[in-house]
């Protein structure tokens, strides 16, 4: 496979892949607002919240830091803790190792920013068929880390003075998520699998409560895939 | 800032170490010229259903069943969502009535 690179399909790979992603930017508003104010409160600046996101890119663990860093300064609490919050991550990575295969050179920028809302369009949207998919990979992961420290950095500096009522907002991202799903279910072969993410993740929140939940779930989850192998 | 700088460039370090750790871990482990597990090849199919499933419970872990608004708005826009993409099967049209929904909902009428 050729890698390299024409500027214009990228171009047309970003442009590909952004209606699908019009969900995560309206999601993200309340979200990145609220991460941006929380950091204010803390004392650091717009330019030093958009170095967060940036560099780490995972909104869930991002805000939990908030609280730790307000706390005092203990890299490896926050180091263990990132890797566990984040840990279903390393799942995405085995569901994606076939299609993320040919994506050189970009590859390893779609593995960097590999959060649940990439992850969720990669396995479920379809690029263009005149399009080499790695272009559409790219635009899709490309879109939602600019959406992200964009907007987490607009955070900071509006936050404080929006009047425009937001609550709810976030709601978008549960919506595509579910539409996500649904795409999945489309296909009947699926459905197993789709029943059994939903059934062992519920019974693992309603057992272990919502702060440790998906590490149980994680690994039930592969102990039935490795049982049902022949059948599944 | 509570930190100095330096203290917190190490924390985005190890926030960020912590994150990648777990998400270069499967490709570092199968690259190469070896032929992926038949039975990391099963987990590619099956697990991107399954952890959707998950992502849509892990979005609603914070709905209140039993207190509040008893997680109504969400089931009816949940519902909202479901029956628009099975009318229209067009993504910004559920996504986008379903929000609008909740947040007359949340804002309104809960």
């Amino acid at each position: 496979m050729n890698d390299k690179v024409e500027i214009k399909e990228v171009l047309r790979g970003i442009k590909a892949a952004f209606p699908s992603t019009v969900p995560i930017f309206f999601g993200w508003i309340f979200v990145a607002l609220t991460y941006g104010v929380l950091m204010e409160q803390l004392g650091y600046s717009p330019l030093w919240t958009m170095l967060f996101s940036l560099i780490c890119f995972c909104g869930g663990m991002q805000i939990a830091a908030v609280p730790m860093m307000a706390a005092g300064f203990d890299p490896v609490q926050m180091f263990i803790m990132s890797y566990f919050v984040n840990f279903r991550h390393t799942f995405y990575g085995v569901a994606l190792l076939e299609k993320y295969k040919d994506t050189k050179p970009f590859k390893p920028f779609l593995i960097y920013a590999l959060a649940d809302e990439p992850f969720s369009l990669a396995v479920s949207a379809k690029p263009p068929e005149d399009m080499q998919p790695r272009y559409f990979y790219f635009g899709l992961t490309f879109l939602t880390y600019l959406y992200w420290t964009g907007l987490t950095g607009l955070g900071s500096v509006l936050g404080a003075v929006i009047t425009f009522d937001t609550t709810g907002l976030d709601f978008a991202l549960n919506a595509l998520f579910i539409v996500l799903f649904l795409q999945q279910w489309k296909d009947k072969e699926n459905r197993p699998a789709c029943l059994i993410g939903i059934a062992v993740t519920l019974a693992s929140l309603l057992i272990f409560g919502k702060t440790v939940f998906l590490i149980p779930a994680l690994g039930v989850m592969l102990l039935i895939f490795w049982l049902g192998r022949d059948k599944l | 800032m509570k930190l100095t700088v330096l203290q917190t460039i190490i924390i985005i370090l190890a926030i960020t170490l912590g994150t990648q750790i777990s998400r270069w871990l499967p490709f570092i482990a199968f690259s190469g010229k070896k032929e992926t597990p038949k039975f990391v090849k099963y987990l590619g199919r099956v697990l991107p259903p399954a952890l959707m499933g998950l992502i849509c419970v892990y979005c609603f872990k914070g709905t209140q069943i039993l207190t509040g608004s008893h997680g109504l708005p969400e089931l009816i826009a949940t519902i909202v969502v479901i029956a628009t993409y099975q009318w229209k099967e067009n993504l910004l049209v559920s996504v986008g009535g379903g929000t609008l929904v909740y947040m007359l909902l949340v804002q309104f009428v809960f």
